[in-house]
């Protein structure tokens, strides 16, 4: 088998010689998961894939292609070609260069965790929630990656880099007497080594105990503390909102708004490539573009939106960055690390200021609605009545809804002092004065 | 390719080994707003191994196919670590077959560009009106061609050749923004997405209707769903909670789910059923190559069965359904759902109707989800069911329900019956989106939680 750089250098000069200008984006990865079922280790798997995308600008129009198939590589760049008699006017050129900016996304621990410390962490992990919960079942996955990435194109930019990503996710289910079922779950992932389960369980069995009570609520507006994974479903809307697709076509309800105090004072988000060792963090982005900081928003003031080549080029504006892919697709806008900055109030104060009200942690169907537009409804999967700044109970079989942009305009309360990253997003807790509940 | 996976696998020991090559061509189009964003075709060549060793597991996706035989040797290596005392797999018939697609019209023997004309034809009608601000259509086809053999027998060529087509308006008015869609999907062939210029038509009156709509009072509700909601219902609410991998190895959920409990009326009848011809969720041999039958989930209200693969079936000591599925070569397969739907019965929409003061008819399916006790399906637009007849539009209409009250509250079944795929699917395990077919008919519930004002 032919070297894969080689490859790569012969799809490009193949591909080069036929358009006017041509990109190749090679990914590969090994994952190594190590997979837990009903309190047992059930998989050890090894997960190697890699493939090419080939883009190509021809007659000022865009074409592409891709195979993970490398003895086809004739196909792949006459599929280009012909793809490039309708694609796309192309609104942007390749970049010549790219100055990688330093991040660390590469940690050699992650790259040797063998699996058999993968799963002593599982089971250690499981063990600490069945100390305490014996009759809880849980599941969950530990994983180890090693991803190469690297973008050339006939301009002469030729960047790539080296990552590593590790992860714990652990989930348990308690069935309870009158045959409800609990979830409740918490993860961990980060490009250098994740190996401490003890946050984990602590969280699990900290909501396994609160939900041990049940309470009901009726039909009504009840102030609510959305925890940061909570956060993460709201603020769908408002990565929709600032992606520079939708704000070419039209369509995000950010079109237009730079400038516009589009949310409380108290908000800031920054999305951020350059987190150390974050799980978005990267030296440049898949067109081989610098990556840094974009504030979208700040102190409520919409400052930016993201932006890819094509889509920046479309607008008339500087790319940032942002073009994200797959190996099998073409560059879209999208995030790194969001991080949404926090605010002042230490989350005891948040739960202690209120009488009578909920905390909404997991939701079923969100991004099932008209996000786009802001709105939410959701069933609120685990979530607790709140008595006097004490939970008193589980509640159940009841949603929630509202629109996002309201909420975050005129609707908050207070804003947690401590971010936690959940996957590529950091915020802090957020205190609403009232949300919609309905109910049985 | 049979041979030369079973040369791979013969000096291998494990007490089960499973080996899938997969090779895949697509042809996707994507219009956003005027732009001709996407247009091109795709190649993949993958496969997999899986291994089980004493109850444990391995498992190694890749792409290099010339090192398959290393592969099968590294996963029979990662099955030993694992130690999981099991009983291991239902025995069954190993298919040994040769499953050819056969698409009306093959989407191969279209032209790229008639596909980009189709689509263009198509964005063209959503982007004539003046009230519409963006359009979205996405036209994909792909066939995969799967070699699967396994160590006890079964030896599967298996072709499935997919086409469909997305359409979908964006309506704006100052800061609202409302959407409307329809997909189609499924294996019958390019047809299914030619001469739809009516549904553009229907769907961009549908985005705009939506700007002028309501939104719903929150709490519970008397509703009516239309045979893709009542898809999307059934999927949720029970389907997964059918799929035995959830159930096996717990035994306060197998003494919740035993067979014969009751759990709606007499009428209600839940079926899973693979090789419905055409349907998007159709397979003839399931991942581990054991044949695809109909399977009763509900029969008249009671439990009848669930969704196995060979592991499941093995350790309740039932048969196997053939429902092992994976997304692609580079997922071990899972229990899942394939065409799945209510039996009709014989109740007319009015009939569904009537005697409803107060209620909601909500139509179309935008998504759902289940946590397996609660679960929660979205609706693409709804009308306020006022005195037996339908009053102001509604839109933002997300309904929830409890699986263990819900099927219960199941008032009439409607005589209609329609089944539906699309370029969207079922997400389980990581693995999404799974080309599935739900439907069923009308259908009239009570008590069913909405979200709203």
């Amino acid at each position: 088998m032919m070297n894969v750089n080689e490859l790569i250098d012969r799809i490009l000069s193949r591909a080069g010689a036929r358009a006017d200008a041509a990109e190749v984006y090679f990914k590969s990865s090994e994952s190594r998961p190590v997979e837990f079922e009903n309190n047992k280790l059930k998989y050890i798997a090894t997960k190697s894939g890699r493939g090419v995308g080939l883009r190509v600008i021809h007659n000022g129009r865009i074409g592409f292609s891709s195979t993970s198939d490398f003895s086809r590589l004739a196909e792949l760049v006459d599929s280009a070609m012909e793809s490039a008699r309708f694609g796309q006017e192309a609104r942007f050129e390749f970049p010549e260069h790219c100055e990688p900016s330093e991040v660390k996304v590469f940690d050699e621990r992650v790259k040797e965790l063998d699996p058999k410390e993968m799963a002593d962490l599982g089971h250690r992990g499981i063990d600490a929630i069945l100390a305490e919960h014996p009759d809880v079942q849980c599941s969950g996955s530990v994983n180890a990656s090693v991803s190469r990435e690297r973008v050339a194109n006939t301009r002469g930019l030729d960047v790539g880099y080296t990552s590593t990503r590790s992860s714990i996710s652990l989930t348990a289910l308690a069935v309870g007497d009158d045959e409800g079922f609990l979830w409740v779950g918490d993860r961990r992932s980060g490009a250098d080594l994740v190996d401490d389960v003890s946050p984990l369980v602590k969280t699990i069995n900290r909501d396994l105990e609160l939900a041990e009570r049940t309470a009901t609520l009726s039909t009504g507006t009840y102030p609510a503390i959305f925890t940061p994974d909570a956060m993460g479903t709201l603020l769908l809307s408002i990565s929709q909102g600032v992606n520079g697709k939708m704000v070419q076509k039209g369509a995000s309800p950010l079109t237009g708004r730079i400038g516009e105090q589009i949310l409380d004072g108290r908000i800031t988000v920054v999305d951020d490539a350059l987190t150390e060792f974050g799980p978005a963090s990267a030296p440049h982005d898949t067109e081989g573009l610098v990556s840094g900081r974009t504030t979208l928003i700040d102190k409520g003031v919409l400052k930016s939106y993201l932006f890819d080549l094509q889509t920046a080029g479309m607008l008339g504006e500087r790319p940032t960055g942002n073009g994200i892919r797959s190996y099998s697709s073409q560059p879209n806008p999208g995030h790194n690390n969001t991080m949404v900055l926090p605010g002042d109030t230490p989350y005891p104060d948040m739960l202690a200021g209120i009488k009578r009200g909920i905390l909404v942690d997991a939701m079923l169907g969100g991004g099932m609605s008209n996000t786009l537009a802001g709105a939410f409804s959701v069933n609120v999967d685990l979530g607790f009545l709140i008595e006097d700044g004490q939970f008193a109970g589980r509640i159940k079989n009841c949603m929630i809804a509202g629109n996002v942009y309201d909420l975050l305009k005129d609707g908050i309360e207070t804003i947690g002092d401590t971010p936690e990253m959940k996957g590529a997003l950091s915020v802090p807790h957020f205190c609403f004065k009232g949300i919609r509940l309905g109910t049985q | 390719m049979i041979d030369e996976i079973r040369k791979a696998m013969a000096s291998a020991s494990a007490d089960y080994i499973e080996v899938r090559v997969q090779r895949a061509g697509s042809s996707d189009v994507r219009y956003t707003g005027k732009e001709l964003e996407h247009i091109g075709r795709r190649t993949q060549l993958g496969g997999s191994v899986r291994a089980m060793v004493k109850g444990g597991w391995g498992f190694s996706s890749f792409n290099e196919l010339a090192d398959l035989p290393d592969y099968v040797e590294a996963t029979c290596r990662q099955a030993r670590l694992v130690e999981r005392e099991t009983p291991g797999l239902a025995p069954v018939e190993p298919g040994q077959a040769t499953v050819v697609a056969e698409p009306e019209v093959d989407p191969r023997d279209v032209a790229l560009e008639d596909k980009q004309a189709l689509c263009e034809a198509y964005n063209k009608i959503i982007l004539a009106s003046p009230k519409i601000q963006t359009s979205n259509v996405v036209y994909r086809d792909s066939t995969i061609d799967e070699y699967l053999v396994t160590s006890d027998g079964a030896e599967l060529h298996q072709e499935t050749c997919f086409a469909g087509v997305m359409v979908m308006a964006v309506a704006k008015d100052g800061a609202d923004v409302q959407r409307a869609y329809d997909s189609v999907g499924n294996i019958r062939g390019y047809q299914v997405v030619a001469d739809r210029e009516a549904v553009c038509e229907e769907v961009v009156r549908r985005a705009i209707d939506l700007l002028s709509a309501e939104q719903p009072d929150a709490g519970p509700h008397t509703v009516v769903l239309d045979p893709k909601l009542c898809g999307v219902f059934i999927h949720e609410a029970f389907g997964h909670l059918s799929e035995a991998d959830f159930v096996y190895e717990n035994d306060r959920l197998r003494k919740i789910m035993q067979i014969g409990r009751r759990f709606g009326p007499d009428s209600l009848s839940i079926c899973d059923y693979p090789r419905m011809p055409g349907e998007a969720g159709y397979y003839a041999y399931d991942a581990e190559g054991v044949a695809g039958d109909r399977t009763y989930l509900i029969r008249d209200g009671v439990l009848d069965n669930r969704l196995h693969s060979r592991e499941t079936a093995k350790m309740m000591d039932e048969e196997p359904t053939g429902n092992a599925r994976c997304l692609n070569y580079s997922f071990a397969p899972i229990v899942r759902m394939s065409n799945t739907f209510m039996e009709p019965r014989e109740h007319s929409f009015e009939e569904l109707l009537d005697g409803i003061d107060d209620g909601i008819y909500a139509i179309g399916a935008i998504g759902g989800q289940t946590d397996m006790e609660m679960f929660t399906f979205s609706a693409e637009e709804a009308y306020e069911i006022k005195n037996g007849e339908l009053a102001r539009k509604l839109r933002d209409v997300v309904l929830t329900g409890n699986v263990f009250e819900t099927l219960g509250d199941i008032e009439m079944i409607g005589d209609d019956f329609e089944m539906y795929g699309g370029l969207g699917g079922c997400g389980k395990g990581g693995q999404m989106p799974l080309r599935v077919g739900d439907g069923g008919p009308s259908v009239r519930i009570k008590n069913v939680v909405v979200g709203g004002q």
